[in-house]
C-alpha cells in the first residue's frame, strides 16, 4: 500500500460528504486510540459531522471496586505480597472511613504492594520470597490476559505464587451497549492490539448483526484516520461490514496459539464491570486446574468482607458513564475541579488509559474549552460569504494528474467551496480556472494539494490571475486535442482494483455483479492501456469500448466515483472473456470464466490475460501440473510465484496459512503496486490445498502476490486455493501480451487460453520485492510500480537515452532534471525480448514527446543494448557497469557530491581494465570513481560455461589455492579437459566478482552441476545457510594485499580451503561464507576509512539481493560506525543500470565538480599487506 | 665452411636454392606429386588447352597454417589441398589444377615433411588434382610451426552457373551435409594435448562429391564450406547479402555428441567451429528434399540435415528450439565475454 501520512487520510475524510444522519459518531474501546486521538488533536481538524466518542477501554477503569479493597486487605496480611501493574496501585475505591481508599493508601499503611510492568515480575518476586503468598493482582483486557496465560500455563511455578485475576473480555462491553438500546454511537473502530490477539473476526457482529460500520483500527493518527474513513465510507455507502484497517498486524483469527493458550489456562465467566454490573462471558477465572492459586479461594474471607461492603463508583463521579461512553469527560461534576490527576476520584482520572486522566492530558480543562477546539476546526469552512470580490484564477497542474480521477475531484471541491469555473486535460497535465473570493480561491488552491485523489501527484506549475466573465457553474471541459501545446507529462499507474469496485462484484444486485473488469476512477489499468497523452478514454486500449447509457450517465456524473474514469465499463459495454480449449471457444464472461476455472480445478496450465500480460497459471497444490508446467516452459529451477485467494478481512489469510508474513511484508503485498513478495515458507504447512515443493525447489521461499486484477479475484475465489501465476512467456523471451502471439508462442505450455478483448499496450511485468534489512525491496519494477520517475539533482542539457545492461534490462529516459524508467525487460538475448527492448524505447519516447540525442551504454560489446546504442546513429557513450552500479545508489541518496565507498558486488560486469568485475570498492561520487579494493583475480574457464556450470569454477578455485581437486559432478575427462583449459587460459577471462564466489562455495557444498538461471547457486547456498543462526558461524580473516595498482586485494583463498572441511556440515559451512564475506566488507571498510576518511557506505549489485549476507552485512557496518546505503525505490541489480548510466552522463556534463575524488587513496600505505 | 647439414631435419640451406634444396623437391615433392607438368627447375608450368567454350574459369588461392601438423582424421598436406579444392567445389568448379607454396621451418623433421607430402599428393589423387607447380622456402626456426602451405587452384565450371548470395529468396531451405564442428574440436583436441583419447576425428575431406550432386538442380542457390567461424559464420554472411534472417532449428542440427561436451567444456558453440570437409547449401524449398535425398545417398552426406529456412520476418541468425524458445546467434566476437549479471 503506498502509506498514506494522517495529512492523507484527512483529506480523503475531508472530501467525503456528511453523511445523511447529519453527523457519525464513532465509538473506540481502546485506551490507546483515545490517547492518539487526543494527542493528536484528531478531534480538532475533524469535519464536524464526525464525533468521536472514548468508550469501555480502560480495564484499570472497569475494575471491580472489592477487588481493590480486597487487594488493599490483601497487602496488610500477614506474609502476603500484592504485585500489580503500575496504574492500578492510585485507582480509588469506597472504603469506608480508615481503610485504606487504594492500594497506594494501604502501603502507606504499611501494606507490601509491588508494582510491577510485566507477569515475569510476579514469578520473580515470589522466587525471591520463597516465605511470603504473592498475589498478583492482574486487570486487563485480552492484550493482558495471554502473556498473563503463558505464565500460569507454566508447570514450574513456585506454590506461593497466588493470582486475583481481573481481567475482561472487550467485545461483551460493546455487545452490552448495543443490546441495552442506548448505544449512542453509529460506528466503532475497533481495538487493534486487542484484535492482534483475537483476530478482527470478534468484531463481525457490530457489523452484521447492529449494522453498524466497524474498522479494526491501529494507534498511530494515520492508522486511526484510516479506520474513521472507512467507517463513514461505509456509513456513506450504506453498507456497514467489517473492514480490517490494520492488516500489518491484524488477521482475521488472530493469533491462534495466543487464543488456545488463553483457551487452555483460563476459564470465561460472568463478571463484573465497574459501573456497568456483571456482563455474561466477559471475564476471564481461574478453572479448577489453578483454584490453588485463586487468590480468591485461597482468602475468601477478604473477599466475602470486600463485596459485602462493595459500593459503585465515589459519589459523585460520573466514571461510570464515561466508560459507557455516554458523556464525554468534562461533562462530569467533579472533572477538574474535584478530580484531577494529582487528586483522583474516579478510576478514569488515574489509569494512562482513562478517558479523563487523557483528555486532561490532552489540555481540556473545561467543556467549553472542548467544544471551542471544535469550532474553531471547523470554523474556516463554516464562517459565513465574503462580500462577493470575485477574481479568477488559473492554475496549471503537472505530476500524476491524469487517469487517477482528478478532474472529478477539481469539480466536487468547487462545488463545496461554491466556486465556478472550469477543468480541463491539456497534454499531460490539467488546466483549472476557478472563480470566487480570493480567500476561497486560497483555500481552494490548498485543498487542490491536500486533498488531491489517492492515485495522483499533483504540483502547480503555475498560476495567475486571468480577466474572464463571470461564470455561473463549474464544468470539466473535453480535453484539449493533441496539437494542443504539451506541458509535462506525467504517466498514471496501474492499480488494483478497490474495495468499493470489489463489493459491487460481489453484489448480486449490482450491475457489476462477477463483471470481471469493473473499475472506477480509484482503480485499474491506467499505463497498460495508454496509446498516447491526453489520458482519455479514446486514446487509451478502452476507446474501443463506448461507453453504455448507465456507464455513460456515472461517467457524466461528478459525484459518483466512475466520474470521468476512463477504464469503466459493465457487462454490457465493457471488455470480454472468451476462453480457448482444445480448439473450442467459449464466450460469455461468466461461461468462460466457469470454463477456466473448470480447467485449472483439472490440473491444466492455463494462460490468463491479466493487466500487462499473460500469466501462466496453474493449481499450486499439484505437484504433478507444476512439474509439467516447469518442463514446457523448459524452467527447471527459477521459482514461480503464487497467487493466493483474497482471504480475511484484510486479504492476507491465505497467504499466512503458507508463509510467514511480517508487516513490511503484508505492507508489499497489500500495495498498489501488488508486487510478488519472496517470503519463507510456514515449517508446518498444515492445511490442504499446501504448496507443491516443484514451486521453488530447493528454496525455502515462496513468491507470493494476492489478486489484483477483478479476474483473479473471482478466479482465485472461485478455485479457492492458490495458484501458479508466472509471466507467460518461455523462459529467456518477453512477456506475452496479444491473443494472438499468446496462442502462438504458449500452444505447447498452455492447455488453455483465457483471453480478453481490452488490448494490453504496453506490457508490464508483475515486480518482485524481497524484505531485506526491514523493507520490501524491489528486485524486479513492474505494473504499477513503473514508469518509475526520479528527480535528478541538476539539469541535463539534452535529452538522454540510457539503455542498461543485458539481463535485467530496463531503459532511463532523461531530460532536463526528470529521469523515467521504464518497466522490467529481462534478459534481452532473444529476437522477441529485443524487439521489445526497442519498442521500449519508442513508447517511452512517444508518451513523452522526447527524443533522446545522445545514447549511454554499458562498456560490454556484446550486451544487446551495446550493439544497439552503436547502430543506433545518436552520439553513444560507455559506462562502466560497476561505475553505473554505484551511481545509482548514490542518486537513490542523494549523494552525487559527497564522497562514498560503494560495494559494487555481482555476477560479472566488465571493467574499465577489460577484465571481468564484480567484488569491487569504489570510493568517490558520480563520474568519479576509484577502484579501492576488489578481490584476488581468478579465471572464468570457458567465459560463460563456467557460470553455467558452476562446479568447474569450485575445481579451478581449488586449484588456484593449492587444493586437490574436489569433489564434483564431472568426469574423469571432463575434469582433464577443464585441467587443460585452466592451465593454458582457454576462453578464460579474467574475474574478481563476488557473484562467482558465491557460485563455487555453492558447488562445493550441493551437488550442482548446471544452474538454469544465473542466481540459483547463490540462492540455494543462501538457502542452505538458514538452518544456521547468524552466531552459529565462523568468520575467517581473508588477507587483504594491496597490488600493483595500489588496489587491495582481497585474497579469498582460505575461504575455499575452508568450504573443503568435510568434517564440518555443509549447512554450517554455508553460514561461514556468508559471515567470511561480511567480514571482507568490514575489513575494506575500515581500510577505506583509515585513508580517506569515508564514514559512508554503499551496498549495490545483485548479490546483495541474498538477505542473509546484507542484514548481516548492514548490522555489522552499521555496528563499526558506518552509514550504510541500500537500494530502496531501486533493485540492487542490474536493472539499476540505466539509471546509474544517467547519472554518471549528468555528473559528465556538471563542471565545477571535476577532479579525483580524493587523492591519495591508495597511495599512503604502499605495497605489500595492509594493516 | 658449413658443416654438412643435418639431413633428418629441414635446415636453412634447403631454401638457399642450391643442392640440398633440388635434392629435397626431387626426393620429396616430385616424388610424391610427379606428374608432366610439374619439373623440378622450372619457373611455370605450361598446361596443354583444357576449357570448353561451355566452361568457365575458377580460380581461387588458400593458405594452411593449422597446429598441430598432425591430428586425428588429417594433416596440414590432406588439408592444404582440401582446402582449395573445397572452395572451387563450392563455387560450382571441377578442380584440374594446383600451386604449393612450402614455407617450412628450420628444424622440421624430414620424415614428418614426407609423411606431409605423402597425404597432400594422396588428396590431390582422390580429387583427380595435379599440382603444376610450386616454390619451396625455408624459415627460421620458430617462425612457422613447422610448416605453412600456400595452394591456388584453377577449376572449370559450366558457363551461367549462378551460386551467389543474389539468388537466395524468402523460405530457402538451408542444409549441411554432416556434424557440425568435428574439425575445429579435433585439431583443438590435439593441439592442446588434453590427454583425452582421440576419437572424434576431423571431417577434412573434399566435398567434390557433395557440391557435383547438387549442381543440377535448378533450385540450387547458394553452396559454401563452413571452414572458419563455422555454420553461423556463413549464414551471417548471407544475412548481410541478401537482408534476410535465417531461423534455424536446434534439434535438427547435426552435432557430435563429442563435440558437444568438449564445446560445452571450453566454453564454445559448434555452430562457430570451424568444418574441413561440410557443405553448407541453399536451396529452393521444393527442391530440398530432393537435394537431401542425394546427399544421404552419398557415405560424406548420410548425416545431412535441412536444418533452417530464410525468413522474411526478421534479419538476424535465430536459433529456435524445440520447444519454441529462440536465441539469437550473434557475430562471432574476437574475445567473447560472458554476459550473465
Amino acid at each position: 500500500m503506498t502509506t498514506l501520512s494522517p495529512g492523507d487520510w484527512l483529506s480523503r475524510i475531508r472530501a467525503l460528504p456528511r453523511p445523511a444522519s447529519g453527523r457519525l459518531r464513532i465509538l473506540n474501546v481502546c485506551g490507546g486510540h483515545e490517547r492518539t486521538i487526543t494527542q493528536a488533536g484528531l478531534r480538532t481538524v475533524l469535519p464536524d459531522h464526525l464525533e468521536l466518542i472514548p468508550g469501555p477501554g480502560c480495564p484499570v477503569c472497569v475494575c471491580p471496586e472489592e477487588d481493590i479493597q480486597a487487594a488493599a486487605a490483601l497487602s496488610l496480611t500477614e506474609g502476603v505480597i500484592v504485585a500489580t501493574f503500575g496504574d492500578m496501585v492510585r485507582v480509588p475505591c469506597n472504603a469506608p472511613k480508615r481503610e485504606p481508599r487504594s492500594l497506594q493508601e494501604a502501603r502507606a499503611q504499611g501494606g507490601r504492594v509491588v508494582p510491577i510492568a510485566s507477569p515475569g515480575e510476579a514469578l520473580a518476586l515470589a522466587r525471591h520470597h520463597p516465605d511470603m503468598r504473592v498475589v498478583f493482582f492482574a486487570a486487563g483486557f485480552e492484550t493482558t490476559t495471554a502473556p498473563l496465560a503463558a505464565l500460569f500455563s507454566r508447570d514450574d511455578l513456585p506454590e506461593n505464587l497466588l493470582l486475583l485475576l481481573s481481567a475482561r473480555q472487550t467485545w461483551p462491553a460493546v455487545a452490552h451497549l448495543l443490546e441495552d438500546g442506548r448505544a449512542g454511537f453509529d460506528a466503532l473502530i475497533a481495538p487493534g492490539h486487542v484484535a492482534t490477539i483475537m483476530g478482527a473476526e470478534q468484531w463481525r457482529f457490530v457489523a452484521e448483526a447492529h449494522a453498524l460500520p466497524t474498522a479494526v483500527a491501529g494507534f498511530t493518527p494515520g492508522l486511526i484516520l484510516e479506520g474513521l474513513y472507512r467507517v463513514l465510507k461505509q456509513a456513506l455507502d450504506r453498507a456497514p461490514r467489517l473492514e480490517n484497517a490494520y492488516p500489518q498486524c491484524v488477521t482475521a483469527e488472530g493469533n491462534p496459539r495466543a487464543r488456545a493458550l488463553i483457551d487452555a489456562t483460563f476459564a470465561i465467566e460472568a463478571a463484573d464491570w465497574r459501573g456497568i454490573g456483571a456482563l455474561a462471558d466477559s471475564g476471564y477465572a481461574c478453572p479448577a486446574a489453578l483454584a490453588h492459586r485463586d487468590a480468591r479461594r485461597r482468602f475468601p474471607a477478604v473477599f466475602e468482607a470486600a463485596y459485602a461492603r462493595r459500593g459503585e463508583m465515589p459519589p459523585g463521579c460520573d466514571c461510570a458513564a464515561v466508560v459507557l461512553g455516554r458523556i464525554r469527560p468534562p461533562e462530569c461534576r467533579l472533572y477538574g475541579r474535584a478530580c484531577t490527576p494529582d487528586r483522583p476520584v474516579g478510576p478514569c482520572m488515574v489509569s494512562d488509559e482513562g478517558a479523563c486522566r487523557i483528555w486532561w492530558a490532552g489540555g481540556v480543562r473545561t467543556g467549553e474549552e472542548a467544544s471551542a477546539r471544535r469550532i474553531r476546526a471547523t470554523s474556516a469552512e463554516a464562517a459565513p460569504e465574503a462580500p462577493p470580490a470575485l477574481e479568477t484564477r488559473r492554475w496549471v497542474l503537472t505530476g500524476v494528474v491524469q487517469g487517477v480521477g482528478f478532474r472529478p475531484f477539481v469539480k466536487r471541491l468547487a462545488s463545496r467551496l461554491k466556486l465556478a469555473g472550469e477543468v480541463k486535460n491539456r497534454g499531460g497535465e490539467v488546466v483549472i480556472e476557478a472563480q470566487g473570493s480570493a480567500e476561497r480561491l486560497a483555500a481552494f488552491e490548498r485543498a487542490l494539494l491536500e486533498e488531491a485523489p489517492r492515485l495522483s501527484s499533483p504540483r502547480i506549475a503555475r498560476r495567475e490571475t486571468i480577466e474572464a466573465a463571470r461564470a455561473a457553474s463549474f464544468l470539466i471541459r473535453p480535453s484539449d486535442g493533441e496539437d494542443a501545446p504539451a506541458g509535462p507529462v506525467h504517466l498514471p499507474l496501474d492499480s488494483p482494483v478497490c474495495p468499493a469496485c470489489l463489493a459491487e462484484m460481489y453484489d448480486p444486485q449490482d450491475r457489476h455483479y462477477r463483471y470481471p473488469f469493473t473499475h472506477c476512477d480509484q482503480c485499474g489499468p491506467r499505463y497498460s492501456v495508454i496509446e498516447r497523452l491526453p489520458y482519455d478514454r479514446a486514446r487509451t486500449a478502452l476507446g474501443a469500448f463506448p461507453l453504455c447509457p448507465a456507464c455513460q450517465a456515472e461517467y457524466d456524473d461528478p459525484d459518483n466515483r466512475r466520474c470521468h474514469a476512463q477504464s469503466i465499463g459493465c457487462p454490457d459495454c465493457g471488455p470480454r472473456l472468451r476462453l480457448v480449449e482444445d480448439d473450442t471457444e467459449t464466450t460469455g464472461n461468466h461461461e468462460a470464466l466457469a470454463a477456466a476455472v473448470a480447467a485449472l480445478d483439472a490440473g491444466r496450465i492455463v494462460a490468463v490475460k491479466g493487466v500487462g500480460g499473460y500469466h501462466l497459471m496453474v493449481d499450486a497444490g499439484r505437484a504433478e501440473a507444476v512439474a509439467t508446467l516447469r518442463v514446457r516452459k523448459q524452467r527447471p529451477h527459477k521459482p514461480l510465484a503464487v497467487m493466493f485467494p483474497w482471504r480475511g478481512e484484510d486479504g492476507l489469510g491465505a497467504v499466512r496459512e503458507q508463509v510467514l508474513v511480517d508487516p513490511a511484508a503484508a505492507e508489499a503485498l497489500l500495495s498498489d503496486e501488488r508486487p510478488i513478495v519472496l517470503l519463507a515458507k510456514r515449517a508446518e504447512v498444515v492445511h490442504t490445498g499446501g504448496l507443491a515443493d516443484e514451486i521453488a525447489p530447493g528454496l525455502d521461499e515462496v513468491g507470493a502476490l494476492l489478486p489484483y486484477a477483478p479476474l483473479h479475484h473471482l478466479l482465485l475465489e472461485a478455485l479457492g486455493r492458490p495458484l501458479v501465476a508466472t509471466s507467460a512467456n518461455l523462459s529467456g523471451e518477453p512477456l506475452v501480451t496479444d491473443p494472438k502471439e499468446a496462442e502462438a508462442r504458449l500452444g505447447r505450455v498452455a492447455d488453455a487460453f483465457l483471453h480478453h478483448d481490452r488490448p494490453i499496450l504496453q506490457p508490464v511485468d508483475d515486480g518482485v520485492r524481497r524484505p531485506i534489512a526491514g523493507r520490501a525491496r524491489p528486485l524486479r519494477l513492474g505494473r504499477g510500480a513503473t514508469p518509475l520517475e526520479l528527480a535528478l539533482p541538476d539539469r541535463l542539457s539534452q535529452p538522454v537515452l540510457a539503455v542498461g545492461a543485458h539481463q535485467k534490462a530496463t531503459v532511463c529516459l532523461a531530460w532536463e532534471s526528470r529521469l523515467v524508467l521504464s518497466p522490467h525487460l529481462g534478459e534481452l538475448s532473444s529476437l522477441a525480448a529485443q524487439h521489445a527492448f526497442e519498442r521500449q524505447v519508442e513508447s517511452l519516447s512517444r508518451l513523452y514527446g522526447v527524443r533522446a540525442e545522445r545514447v549511454f551504454h554499458d562498456a560490454h560489446p556484446g550486451y544487446h543494448t551495446s550493439r544497439w546504442a552503436r547502430e543506433s546513429g545518436l552520439p553513444c557513450h560507455e559506462v562502466a557497469h560497476h561505475h553505473a552500479h554505484a551511481a545509482a545508489l548514490c542518486l537513490e541518496h542523494g549523494r552525487l557530491r559527497e564522497p562514498t565507498l560503494v560495494f559494487a558486488w555481482d555476477g560479472t560486469g566488465l571493467g574499465p581494465d577489460g577484465t571481468l568485475w564484480g567484488g569491487e570498492a569504489l570510493y568517490g561520487r558520480p563520474g568519479h570513481w576509484r577502484r579501492f579494493a576488489s578481490f584476488a583475480p581468478f579465471a572464468l574457464p570457458g567465459g560463460e560455461a563456467a557460470i553455467r556450470e558452476p562446479w568447474r569454477l569450485a575445481v579451478t578455485l581449488a586449484w588456484q589455492s593449492g587444493l586437490p581437486t574436489p569433489d564434483v559432478p564431472a568426469s574423469a575427462d571432463e575434469l582433464a579437459l577443464l585441467r587443460g583449459i585452466w592451465e593454458r587460459r582457454l576462453n578464460s577471462p579474467t574475474c574478481s566478482a563476488a557473484g562467482r564466489l558465491f557460485d563455487a562455495a555453492a558447488a562445493l557444498l550441493l551437488p550442482l552441476r548446471r544452474v538454469s538461471h544465473e542466481a540459483e547457486a547463490a540462492m540455494r547456498l543462501e538457502a542452505l545457510a538458514k538452518e544456521r543462526a547468524e552466531g552459529d558461524a565462523a568468520a575467517l580473516e581473508l588477507p587483504l594485499r594491496r597490488d600493483a595498482d595500489g588496489v587491495l586485494r582481497c585474497d579469498w583463498r582460505p575461504l575455499i580451503r575452508h568450504l573443503m572441511e568435510e568434517r564440518l556440515a555443509p549447512s554450517r559451512r554455508a553460514a561461514d561464507v556468508h559471515a567470511t564475506l561480511v567480514r571482507a566488507l568490514r575489513r575494506q571498510a575500515d581500510a577505506a576509512r583509515s585513508a580517506t576518511g569515508v564514514t559512508t557506505l554503499g551496498l549495490s549489485g545483485g548479490v546483495f539481493q541474498n538477505r542473509r549476507l546484507t542484514e548481516a552485512a548492514v548490522a555489522a557496518l552499521t555496528g563499526d560506525g558506518f552509514t550504510v546505503l541500500l537500494h530502496e525505490r531501486l533493485p540492487c541489480n542490474d536493472a539499476a543500470i540505466s539509471v546509474g548510466q544517467v547519472v554518471e552522463a549528468l555528473a559528465r556534463e556538471t563542471p565545477g565538480h571535476g577532479g579525483p575524488a580524493t587523492p591519495g587513496v591508495g597511495q599512503d600505505a604502499g605495497q605489500g599487506e595492509a594493516r | 665452411m658449413t658443416p654438412e647439414p643435418d639431413t633428418d631435419t629441414v635446415t636453412l640451406a634447403h631454401g638457399n636454392g642450391g643442392r640440398l634444396m633440388r635434392r629435397l623437391i626431387e626426393s620429396v615433392f616430385v616424388r610424391h606429386l610427379g606428374n608432366p607438368w610439374l619439373a623440378p627447375l622450372a619457373d611455370a608450368a605450361v598446361l596443354p588447352p583444357f576449357m570448353e567454350d561451355d566452361q568457365e574459369l575458377v580460380f581461387t588461392s588458400d593458405g594452411v597454417t593449422v597446429q598441430p601438423l598432425f591430428f586425428t582424421g588429417g594433416d596440414i598436406g590432406s588439408l592444404a589441398v582440401h582446402g582449395t579444392v573445397n572452395d572451387l567445389a563450392v563455387a560450382g568448379a571441377t578442380p584440374r589444377y594446383l600451386s604449393l607454396n612450402a614455407f617450412l621451418e628450420e628444424g622440421l623433421s624430414l620424415a614428418e615433411l614426407e609423411r606431409i607430402v605423402e597425404s597432400l599428393a594422396a588428396a590431390a589423387r582422390a580429387c583427380e588434382v595435379q599440382v603444376v607447380t610450386g616454390d619451396t622456402k625455408v624459415l627460421p626456426r620458430g617462425l612457422c610451426g613447422g610448416a605453412y602451405f600456400g595452394v591456388s587452384g584453377i577449376g572449370l565450371r559450366p558457363r551461367g552457373l549462378a551460386l551467389g548470395a543474389e539468388g537466395i529468396r524468402a523460405g530457402d531451405a538451408v542444409l549441411v551435409s554432416g556434424p557440425l564442428g568435428d574439425h575445429g574440436i579435433a585439431v583443438m583436441l590435439a593441439r592442446e594435448a588434453f590427454g583425452l583419447g582421440g576419437t572424434l576425428a576431423s571431417d577434412s575431406a573434399s566435398v567434390l562429391p557433395l557440391t557435383r550432386a547438387l549442381l543440377d538442380l535448378a533450385g540450387l542457390r547458394f553452396l559454401r564450406d563452413p571452414t572458419r567461424g563455422g555454420l553461423a559464420t556463413v549464414l551471417h554472411e548471407v544475412i548481410h547479402a541478401t537482408g534476410l534472417g535465417v531461423t534455424l532449428e536446434e534439434a535438427r542440427l547435426p552435432i557430435r555428441g563429442a563435440v558437444r561436451s568438449a564445446c560445452d567444456m571450453l566454453g564454445y558453440d559448434p555452430l562457430y567451429i570451424a568444418c574441413e570437409g561440410r557443405v553448407v547449401a541453399i536451396v529452393a524449398e521444393d527442391e530440398a528434399d530432393e537435394a537431401l535425398r542425394r546427399w544421404r545417398a552419398l557415405p560424406q552426406g548420410h548425416e545431412a540435415q535441412r536444418v533452417g529456412t530464410l525468413d522474411p520476418h526478421h534479419d538476424r541468425l535465430l536459433l529456435v528450439n524445440d520447444w519454441g524458445g529462440e536465441r539469437l546467434l550473434q557475430e562471432l566476437e574476437d574475445d567473447p565475454l560472458p554476459r550473465i549479471c
